[in-house]
């Protein structure tokens, strides 16, 4: 009798083992997943998407294709950060257009999948046929979006480095 | 002018007017500061020395009689005939019309601005586009903190920033006391300040947005449309 109860007893143990032993195999799959995807999330791409935002943000012939150009790098949330004041998209008759060089991109990245950007460069704008250039400083956050890549999820002006009247 | 004495030099030392007015508008701002605001105070003590600011403080603040009694008691200690004008504030303030929201004294009174004079910074700009970034003419338009940032520079307050770093630095004012020149703050994507304008009576602002460029728009319209963070004073 103390056998079959011990048996029994044991049968239970090495279930209850066994169920264990599958949810860590299970848990173990996840984090190799996990760990994957998270390799293949590469900072150059963070870099890239920030210098080519950049690059069409600011080196533009009308205001409208300024914003229709950045839409495919941005969040919603990145989007808004470029118009914050309004619903409605900036658009103007007028004639300002802008280019920049020298993009000098300084990076903290606090997580595999944020980063952020200071960005040093030197930013031309023509209005009414006078061309202004100065040197400005503007912070970039991006995130990492499944299945889309890096994202700018906020732009802020920071300031001039020169040029200030 | 007190400058030569705020200084520490006989009176009269300083010739030169420019120099002059430099260092008495430096005193100034010192004494105003001193008497937390109390611009009667700030005038009487620019007159009397800033000893007269303790003396003062402790006996319940400014009032002629106080005036009247810390003259005696100097000239009695200097073994003069009088101290100081006890008069002084009357005989300043009769050239400030306090009814003009033209000439302002706010906080510790060591920024002043004309709310006019900006304003009249600001209106040849009306109708250019919002263009992000954008902190000075040469722009072709202004962002809202741009905007605000460009016209109180000319007359000397450093505003420099975002809408967030304007905010940072004002105080804010309760709805029922607000005056033109008081700036107001939206939060329109994330959480904080990220629109700015500066308002100018009858429930507009000036500022610049994306969808109007440098305009004037309504508070309350703009209160329906985005979380509002309230009115807030230049210090």
């Amino acid at each position: 009798m103390i056998g079959f109860i011990a048996a029994a007893v044991f049968i239970v143990y090495a279930f209850s083992l066994r169920t264990q032993l599958q949810e860590v195999r299970a848990n173990q799959r996840n984090y190799e997943e996990k760990i994957a995807s998270l390799s293949s999330v590469q900072n150059t791409d963070a870099l890239e998407v920030n210098r080519k935002f950049l690059t069409n943000f600011f080196t533009y012939q009308t205001t409208a294709e300024r914003y229709k150009i950045i839409k495919p790098f941005m969040t919603d949330q990145g989007y808004k950060a470029t118009h914050p004041s309004g619903m409605e998209l900036p658009n103007s008759d007028q004639s300002v257009q802008s280019s920049m060089v020298g993009l000098k991109p300084f990076e903290y990245q606090s997580s595999k999948t944020e980063a952020e950007f200071f960005n040093e460069f030197k930013l031309s704008t023509e209005f009414n046929n006078v061309t202004n250039t100065e040197t400005v400083i503007v912070k970039t956050s991006l995130i990492y979006v499944k299945k889309q890549g890096w994202k700018i999820d906020d732009v802020e002006f920071v300031g001039q480095l020169t040029g200030r009247e | 002018m007190q400058s030569s004495e705020s200084i520490g030099l006989p009176p009269g030392t300083i010739t030169d007017p420019e120099y002059s007015i430099q260092i008495g508008v430096k005193h100034f701002a010192k004494v105003m500061k001193q008497a937390k605001g109390d611009i009667d105070l700030a005038l009487q003590s620019y007159n009397f020395g800033n000893g007269f600011i303790d003396y003062a403080l402790k006996r319940g603040g400014y009032s002629k009689e106080t005036a009247s009694e810390f003259s005696q008691l100097m000239a009695a200690k200097m073994g003069w005939s009088r101290y100081g004008d006890v008069k002084y504030v009357e005989h300043v303030l009769r050239y400030y019309n306090g009814g003009n929201d033209s000439v302002v004294v706010v906080g510790d009174g060591t920024n002043r601005f004309d709310v006019e004079e900006v304003l009249a910074i600001m209106n040849p700009f009306l109708g250019r586009p919002y263009v992000w970034g954008g902190r000075t003419p040469a722009a072709g338009g202004f962002d809202c903190s741009g905007l605000l940032e460009y016209a109180f520079a000319q007359v000397g307050i450093d505003l420099s920033g975002t809408a967030q770093s304007q905010y940072d630095k004002t105080i804010p004012v309760p709805e029922d006391q607000i005056k033109p020149r008081d700036l107001v703050f939206f939060s329109t994507y994330k959480p904080g300040a990220s629109h700015v304008g500066m308002y100018v009576g009858d429930g507009k602002f000036i500022n610049s947005n994306s969808g109007d460029g440098t305009s004037y728009s309504s508070v309350e319209q703009w209160k329906s449309l985005y979380p509002f963070l309230g009115f807030r004073r230049i210090q």
